[in-house]
């Protein structure tokens, strides 16, 4: 008999085999070490990651409890639960601002890879955005930039090259969708067409305004770009100039299909914005960091050929992205894994983005029909 | 039939939680999962469904998988977008500010290594230790029932791995 392979041996253990598949199995086994030596290594298997498991879910189990209250109408139709915005979605309010503050910005795809060069990207994008563009960029370009950065400066901490300060913290809120219009600075739009079988949930999200002050240490940042080789250095006199940073309001709505299998996501939010004090020469930052000998040629030409870099969200893509219009705007359409798409565009100041489960005629049908109910 | 649905509703909600918070690590997501899975319930009507508590435990699986492989899609675009670190480094640095204890270390390297593996890969190895049959596992995942027992025998061997490499002293 052949040996069998490691997932028969698995159910075997598990008791998800037949009688007769079992009694076939043990036969083997008696006979042959190799497949011993595979049990033995999945029992092994089992009982590290079952003692693992057991911290974890005894950990799960006694995380904190949220301050929750369940507000009843008198018909008991409509439950919605009103949430504190506890510790756990004001980090979630972070992560959401980083994904946003960090996807602007002109450097982004080079910058990001270690918490400096999440600073430095933050810095260079100045100014409000108002339009996209593509760069390509393949994963051998990000991880040829991410060993350089790795063996020319090792591991660095964002502290040193700079000061962040918090002057709002954004704060995330569940709330109804109804509720939506009256919490957030812009006009909420919401889809007129879904898909079969899609429904919103019940409750949206909504992020408010960040604000926080960054100033930079110039000397460290200098520090920094010798050792990656760069000939160009920022100027002294940037060194504790203080940058504005606001982080938009958001809106989100999660829609699932009712099978609870798919689902795609759709969020509105005022563009970034970041203020530089006067006297900063905007033009020499940027030259600094295009001339980061890090950056790959082509990425380079393509930074560089981008005029209105200030007003300029930067989207680095590997894959195939495609650019269309909806509503007359410049929208990037992008095909992910798994029949993933993503979908995003501008529309005065304010930014659409759609990403899910769903085919491209969908995705551009829903994006469409923000504008039929208006 | 509504006070039936209330009682059920408070039984049920703290257990779903639990099932959700140990399959997505993530308290507040899984309040989220398992409400929607009890106001679906709500919706469809109590008396149409055999056995609720089973289906609401099915249906709250079946969100967390949906939950876990959107957030896996939206991760991996945004690492191709932001490179490995700018949302662990956000979120890093947002817990350290809110001090994060010490006691939750165990708990925070179990998640990053299980963090590591595919979404369908870690919902099998989830589910398997939760108790569930490969019947149940097949169907949340969407695989095979014959595929079952080598995705999760690689699964745990995949979840070892990833934790000896985040603490390599063990």
């Amino acid at each position: 008999m052949k040996c069998p392979d490691t997932g028969t041996w698995q159910a075997y253990l598990d008791g998800e085999l037949t009688k007769e598949e079992k009694i076939s199995l043990q036969e083997h086994f008696q006979n042959c070490p190799e497949c011993t030596d595979t049990l033995d290594e999945l029992s092994n298997l089992e009982s590290w990651s079952t003692a693992s498991l057991t911290a974890y879910r005894s950990a799960t189990d006694k995380m904190p409890v949220e301050h929750t209250t369940v507000q009843k109408s008198n018909t008991g139709n409509n439950k919605n639960k009103v949430k504190s915005k506890g510790a756990t979605r004001m980090k979630k309010g972070f992560k959401r601002w980083a994904a946003v503050a960090a996807s602007i910005t002109l450097l982004t795809a080079a910058l990001t890879m270690t918490p400096v060069q999440q600073a430095v990207a933050n810095f260079l994008s100045i100014f409000r955005v108002q339009q996209i563009e593509v760069v390509q960029l393949t994963p051998g370009d990000m991880q040829q930039m991410a060993n350089d950065i790795q063996s020319k400066v090792g591991e660095v901490d964002l502290q040193q090259f700079g000061k962040v300060d918090i002057e709002q913290k954004p704060d995330q809120q569940r709330i109804p969708l109804d509720k939506i219009a009256a919490k957030v600075p812009f006009e909420f739009k919401q889809p007129a067409v879904l898909p079969d079988g899609f429904m919103p949930e019940q409750l949206a999200s909504v992020i408010s305004e960040g604000k926080s002050k960054f100033q930079f240490n110039v000397e460290q940042v200098n520090s920094l770009l010798k050792s990656l080789g760069s000939p160009t250095l920022l100027p002294a006199s940037l060194d504790g100039k203080s940058f504005s940073v606001s982080t938009p309001a958001i809106a989100r709505v999660r829609y699932v299909h009712q099978d609870g299998k798919e689902s795609f996501s759709y969020s509105q939010f005022e563009s970034p914005e970041i203020i530089a004090p006067s006297g900063v020469d905007a033009n020499a930052l940027r030259a600094a960091l295009l001339d980061l000998p890090i950056l790959p040629d082509n990425l380079r030409t393509q930074l560089a050929s981008i005029e209105d870099w200030q007003h300029t969200m930067v989207l680095p893509s590997g894959k195939e992205s495609e650019e269309i219009k909806i509503n007359g705007n410049k929208a990037i359409i992008s095909k992910g894994t798994h029949d993933y798409t993503n979908l995003i565009w501008i529309d005065d100041d304010v930014i659409y983005q759609m990403s899910g489960n769903l085919d491209r005629d969908n995705i551009l049908q829903i994006a469409n029909s923000l504008y039929q109910s208006n | 039939m509504e006070k039936d649905f209330q009682i059920l509703y408070s039984k049920m909600y703290p257990k779903l939680v639990r099932q959700a918070a140990f399959v997505l690590g993530d308290r507040a997501v899984a309040e989220d999962m398992a409400q929607e899975a009890l106001l679906r319930l709500h919706k469809i009507g109590l008396s149409t469904i055999d056995n609720p508590p089973a289906w609401l435990s099915k249906v709250t699986n079946n969100l967390c998988f949906s939950y876990m492989r959107s957030e896996g899609s939206r991760r991996r675009r945004e690492e191709t977008v932001l490179g490995n670190s700018a949302e662990d480094t956000f979120s890093q640095a947002a817990a350290s500010a809110e001090s994060a204890a010490l006691d939750r270390e165990e708990f925070r390297l179990i998640h990053k290594a299980l963090k590591k593996l595919q979404p369908r890969d870690r919902m099998v190895l989830l589910m398997k230790f939760s108790g569930y049959k490969y019947d149940e596992i097949a169907a949340t995942v969407e695989i095979n029932r014959n595929s079952v027992g080598t995705i999760l025998a690689r699964a745990r061997k995949k979840f070892k791995q990833e934790y000896e490499l985040i603490c390599p002293t063990t």
